[in-house]
Parts: C-alpha cells; structure tokens; sequence
C-alpha cells in the first residue's frame, strides 16, 4: 500500500503487526515501545522524519486503548498521573533546549547517548536484582499478597519528606507525600524524553515503583495515562513540523489496539515482581540499540 | 507445583489461547472491513490536507488517532467480554 504523504510503499500487515508487538508490550509493561517500533519502521524503509512523529501517533492511540482497560481493572492514579503530567511537559522542553545548548558546545550524541546507556543498564540491572530478592521473600515468607517491594527503603524515606503541598493518593496506597517528589520524576522522565526523543516509559515506570513507592500494576496503568498526555502532545508538535503519517499511524493502531488489550489483561495474571523481573530485560534491550549506534554510527533509535 | 494445579493451569492456559485465536479472527474481519470501508477514503483527504493546510492536518492527525483508539477501544473491550478472554477459566 502506497502511504503519500511519507511517500513510501509499505504492507500494511507489517505495520500492523509492528503495532501489535509494541501494542502487548505497552499494555503489559507500561511503556510506550518507541524503541522497538523505531528501529522496525527504520527497517520497513519509512523515512527517518517520519518514523518519531508517526510512532508518538500510534503510540498515542494506543496508550488510549490500554489507559481504559487498566483503569477499567483499578490500576490507574488519576491524581498521580496529572500531578505528575505537569512536570514532564517542562522537562520535554528543558530536554529540547538542552539538546540546544550541548549542540553548540559539540559532541552531543555521543554525550547523550552515553549517559542513556549507563542509566538503562543500572535500571535493568536493579529492577532485575530487586525482583529476585522480592519473588524470594515473597516465597520463603510466604506471603499471598499481589505486590512485594524487596527494596522499599527509599521510597519511605522519601514519603517522610515535609515539604508543602501534600497530596493523598488511595489508589497508590500512599497517605501524603509531598507534591514535588512526583513533579521530579515527571520532569526526569520528560528530560530524558525530550532530550533524546524516547517516551520514557521504561524509566518511568521503575521510578514510580521505587522512588515513590507505587504498587507496580498502577505503576502501569498509571504511566500509561502519562503516555497518552505526552505522545499527544508530541504527536502535535511533530506534525505541525510536518513529520506524521496519520494514515501510517492509523494502520499500525489497528494492530496495536488488540494488543495493547491483550497486554493489559495479562497483568492480571503474574504478580508484581514477575511483571518487573521481565520487564528488566527491556531497558538492557534499549541500552544494547543505542551501544550499537555509538560503535556502528547508524542512527535507529531516532534520537534528535 | 502440586499435578493437580499444573494440569488446570494448562488447561486454562489452553482455553485462553482458544480465545485469543477466536478474537484475532473476529478483530481481524472487522478491522480488514473497516480499512477497505473508511481508511481508504480517507487517504486522499489527508493527503491533500497535509500539503495545503498543515495546522489543520496537525490537529486532524491527533483528532483521528484519538477517535481511533476510543473506538478500537470499546470494540476489542465488548470483544474481551463476549470471548471471555480475560477471565482465563
């Protein structure tokens, strides 16, 4: 099928399926898979400004399709999620301007992307090592909840901070906790994403678990809700720029929409830390596609 | 792993699959119709729209893939119900 406004002839079952991957892996994970989408459209022969602009659109109606089921299954903090939106916007824009000012001193990329490995490879590595050390507790003390925490120290710590306003949150569990803990992790992860052209997904998501202290299936739900809010907005910055295929995008949700469901109703069959000991591979995997653009030079993961 | 509980758990896990197939075909129909029926009709609009009025596309864009994801939404949410799919028994 002929896409004109990319200007590309693409099967429409292969965007399809891309969509159907990337759909499972968001709604079971809570990440937007630009990652893996990315690098897949590249391969298709989508031009290179396409591929962000269109993916974020996708990636926007499909977070739609699994933000509903979760919040149908009780996993979404409105609240948190809101609170949260409004330091990821910030930090999309701190993280352009950012670009901005590395550009003009040089070596950007090899700046950028060199952080970007070293803070995958240590989320990877302690998520991996946290869920061993929950699945064991869980185990030996044979404990029959849906959630263990095998390193809660932080987030306790960080629930204790007494700085004005405060916010309850019941659907994470958390009495009060003061507003700007959650405004860092957004304006962390919107940094990262807007500095480097990923939907942060996959460090959002272990930052609720751990610096905040949010039980991993709202965790999910939860950044999800904050994948619809910054794709869409990403969605229309890159297409007043003129980079979205919106037919591309249609088509690829198609197959994104059941899988996204079908992600989002397997949470509800493993427990807290399984879903985070799997979910440990995917930064590792992100972190191995930028390694392998630093040393071979072609660009997949479309950064800026 | 008491056997008992293995051989449930493979059983369930059989019937989900079963599920899983059955809606794959339904969604699948239905979205094949859906493609030939409105998405085609759609590209040459867009297209113009993207070469003549790049706001407006801008906004259609998101507006578009907003509906999209509300309606595939409820279809493959009453499509879940209806196969049982999430319920794994």
């Amino acid at each position: 099928m002929e896409f004109p406004i990319a200007g590309v002839t693409v099967n429409p079952l292969f965007l399809a399926g891309i969509g159907f991957l990337v759909g499972v892996l968001g709604g079971f994970f809570g990440v937007g898979g630009g990652f893996i989408a990315g690098p897949m459209m590249l391969l298709l022969g989508i031009p290179a400004n396409f591929v962000v602009g269109t993916d974020l659109a996708h990636m926007t109606g499909k977070s739609i399709v699994a933000a509903r089921r979760h919040r149908a299954l009780g996993h979404i903090d409105i609240k948190l999620g809101a609170i949260m939106v409004a330091g990821t916007l910030v930090g999309i824009e701190l993280g352009a301007r950012w670009i901005e000012v590395l550009e003009a001193a040089g070596k950007v990329d090899e700046v950028l992307k060199t952080t970007y490995v070293v803070i995958l490879i240590v989320i990877s590595l302690f998520t991996a090592w946290e869920s061993f050390r929950a699945l064991r507790m869980k185990r030996t003390e044979q404990l029959e909840v849906k959630d263990v925490l095998g390193f809660k120290g932080f987030s306790k710590q960080l629930q204790r901070i007494r700085i004005p306003p405060y916010v309850e949150l019941p659907d994470s569990g958390i009495e009060s906790i003061s507003i700007w803990p959650i405004i860092f992790v957004g304006l962390v992860t919107g940094l990262l994403a807007g500095a480097l052209g990923v939907g942060g997904g996959f460090i959002r998501m272990p930052l609720l678990v751990y610096f905040l202290g949010v039980p991993t299936h709202v965790a999910i739900g939860t950044d999800l809700f904050e994948i619809v809010i910054s794709a869409g907005y990403g969605t229309l910055t890159h297409a007043l720029k003129g980079n979205v295929d919106v037919m591309m995008a249609l088509v690829m949700h198609t197959g994104a929409a059941l899988g996204a469901q079908i992600g989002a109703v397997s949470t509800r069959f493993f427990v807290g830390p399984r879903i985070r000991l799997v979910f440990s591979a995917l930064p590792m995997l992100g972190a191995l596609l930028v390694l392998w653009e630093l040393v071979t030079g072609i660009n997949l993961t479309m950064g800026h | 792993m008491p056997e008992h509980k293995a051989i449930k758990k493979e059983s369930s896990m059989k019937i989900w699959l079963r599920n899983f197939v059955i809606e794959l075909v339904i969604y699948g129909g239905l979205v094949f119709l859906y493609f030939y029926f409105v998405l085609q009709y759609l590209e040459r609009f867009l297209t113009t729209l993207f070469r003549e009025h790049l706001v407006v596309y801008a906004f259609a864009a998101l507006i578009l893939i907003v509906l999209q994801g509300a309606m595939l939404e409820s279809l493959t949410s009453f499509l879940l119900d209806q196969i049982k799919l999430d319920r794994f028994d």
